[in-house]
């Protein structure tokens, strides 16, 4: 790690941030707004009411948008592995790989193939086979999200293979451990059901300005009541699926979970913070208050951790420093091993060149000694492991809280839906306006919460990201970095005012129905 | 395969949410049908008004 150039690694990590933030603008809406068109118009296909027909298209044109630009942002992405990320691609990429090519042969191209059916198809094919590849779109589409978030699953907690060290690159040796892995399927579900909730308040927003408007009231209506039913269960549903993410976090990544709770101090019974501000001036080695205000449920992050009240919550300081008590082994102690798993690691391919044998074999049983710890090898301090605490914590409390804001918006909604009143609730249909930019910053506030919170490791615990990078110049990141902001930039400024347009044009009539 | 129950079980609760969803919205979607209905016809003729489905929403 010592000869890598420290800018590199910063410019290839704020490069690869900026990429996935904003492919995530265009994402979880394209996930949701395709099963929320698919219910429209299975509504259609049942009723025979061209209100839905007219409805369904509305918001199939703005998905169509959204779809286009969230492409060449998830391209960009993939290809970045191999540009600015070649040694992470070169360690892990027999397995990193698979479930990214799945992603591309199975659920990229049947979702592509059925959106040109599903939007050029409507008088080409019949009713049934237009509802059909509608549904196919929104399956393959959280397909696609299954297989990437599967990949990332297994990068925050790394099963099913085996490092090699004649080729020093780890081998799958068990596919469906990483399909079934729990962090995968806590991370798919929630973050698909996350994706709902952001595209049932794009609904909301622009049919909430309708009715404000006094215009198009009827297909509003309507939208908003598809819109809030379906949010309601889904955002319930993500609260479940970010309960039993976070208990996998606290299982699998510890600091992690102490950085998105400030928790400095371990301790039996922890509270959970619900609302804080972190104490800018503390650091890790000082005695200070890590909070200068909160408001915290005693006990709340040991139960929602370990389902007990009483269990024992590791905070930053033990998971550095250790804490025999408790068996939990420093980083210092750590490193020392994973720095004789990479000695070993040299030794072995050293002996091994030479034909030396017997030296060969004594390097690699020392090797598989500590080669549970070889990442913890290149790094230079125990505090190296301390991801930034407050970006963290906030980026968690932000998506939580937000969060918690769109089910009571939800009720709200449909309640006042149900008994007809809410065109005449201005309040709440500015509440429903302003919670679309809530819902992206509660989206984007989830992913820096994950990756943020994960520093240094690439993979957890196995490779940090210092070790993951190309041998390429920083200058040439630096100058891709500047020509991906200003490219996605002006992609985001199309969509927004194509988007705009299409709202302001509002629905069109059906000629032929 | 036994190991990975939990998971089965959790990728298996996708398509019953969305499921729930789907059956959801149209109950609710009834209902709102079924509320203008009876809101028109206070209109047109007061406040005694016969119970009637509304399928068609």
């Amino acid at each position: 790690m010592e000869h890598i150039d420290p800018s590199l690694i910063d410019w290839s990590r704020t490069q690869f941030a900026l990429t996935a933030l904003y492919h995530w603008i265009f994402v979880p809406l394209t996930l949701g707004l395709t099963f929320i068109v698919a219910i429209m118009e299975s509504i259609y296909v049942k009723t025979g009411n061209p209100w839905w027909k007219k409805t369904t298209k509305f918001w199939m044109g703005l998905l169509a948008i959204n779809f286009a630009i969230g492409l060449a942002t998830g391209i960009i992405m993939e290809f970045e592995f191999g540009t600015n990320w070649s040694n992470y691609s070169w360690i892990v990429g027999d397995i990193f790989g698979a479930p990214l090519a799945i992603e591309g042969l199975m659920a990229f191209f049947m979702e592509s193939t059925f959106f040109a059916i599903m939007f050029f198809g409507w008088d080409k094919v019949s009713k049934k086979t237009h509802l059909l590849s509608t549904w196919l779109v929104a399956i393959g589409s959280n397909l696609s999200a299954l297989w990437i978030l599967i990949a990332n699953g297994w990068m925050q907690h790394p099963v099913g293979m085996t490092f090699n060290p004649d080729t020093a690159r780890n081998e799958m040796t068990d596919f469906w451990a990483i399909v079934f892995n729990p962090n995968a399927y806590t991370k798919f579900l929630h973050t698909i059901s996350s994706g709902y909730v952001l595209a049932s308040l794009f609904v909301i927003a622009i049919s909430s300005w309708y009715l404000l408007k006094k215009r198009d009231i009827q297909f509003a209506k309507r939208s908003i009541i598809v819109a809030s039913s379906f949010g309601l269960i889904v955002s319930l549903f993500t609260l479940t699926t970010g309960d039993d993410s976070a208990r996998q976090v606290a299982l699998n990544q510890p600091m992690k979970l102490a950085a998105m709770e400030g928790l400095y101090d371990g301790k039996s019974n922890a509270e959970i913070v619900t609302f804080g501000i972190l104490n800018p001036s503390k650091t890790l080695k000082d005695t200070q208050e890590p909070f200068l205000f909160k408001v915290a449920i005693p006990g709340g992050l040991s139960l929602l951790s370990y389902h007990n009240f009483d269990a024992y919550v590791p905070g930053i300081k033990q998971i550095v420093y250790g804490d025999k008590e408790h068996k939990i082994m420093s980083t210092k102690e750590k490193i020392a091993q994973g720095k004789l798993a990479v000695k070993a690691l040299t030794d072995y391919k050293k002996a091994k060149k030479a034909g030396d044998k017997k030296s060969a074999k004594k390097a690699k049983d020392v090797f598989e000694t500590h080669s549970q710890y070889l990442g913890y090898g290149y790094l230079k301090s125990p505090e190296d492991i301390v991801p930034n605490v407050p970006i963290t914590f906030y980026a968690f409390h932000t998506m939580v809280g937000f969060g918690t804001w769109f089910i009571l918006l939800f009720i709200l909604i449909l309640y006042t839906s149900m008994t007809n009143e809410l065109h005449n609730k201005r309040w709440l249909l500015l509440a429903g306006i302003w919670s679309l930019p809530m819902g992206y910053i509660a989206q984007e506030a989830g992913w820096i919460t994950a990756e943020v919170g994960r520093q240094p490791w690439a993979i957890q615990d196995m490779l940090p990201v210092g070790m993951a990078t190309s041998s390429i110049s920083s200058g040439s990141v630096m100058f891709t970095f500047w020509m991906f902001a200003l490219l996605f930039t002006g992609l985001l400024i199309a969509e927004v005012k194509i988007m705009t347009t299409q709202i302001k044009i509002g629905p069109k009539e059906e000629s032929h129905v | 395969m036994e190991a990975y129950s939990d998971a089965i079980i959790w990728y298996a609760t996708w398509p019953v949410l969305i499921y729930i969803c789907y059956r959801f919205v149209l109950l609710n979607l009834k209902h709102h049908a079924k509320m203008e209905r009876f809101e028109m016809l206070e209109e047109r003729f007061g406040k005694e008004i016969p119970h009637q489905d509304c399928e068609n929403f």
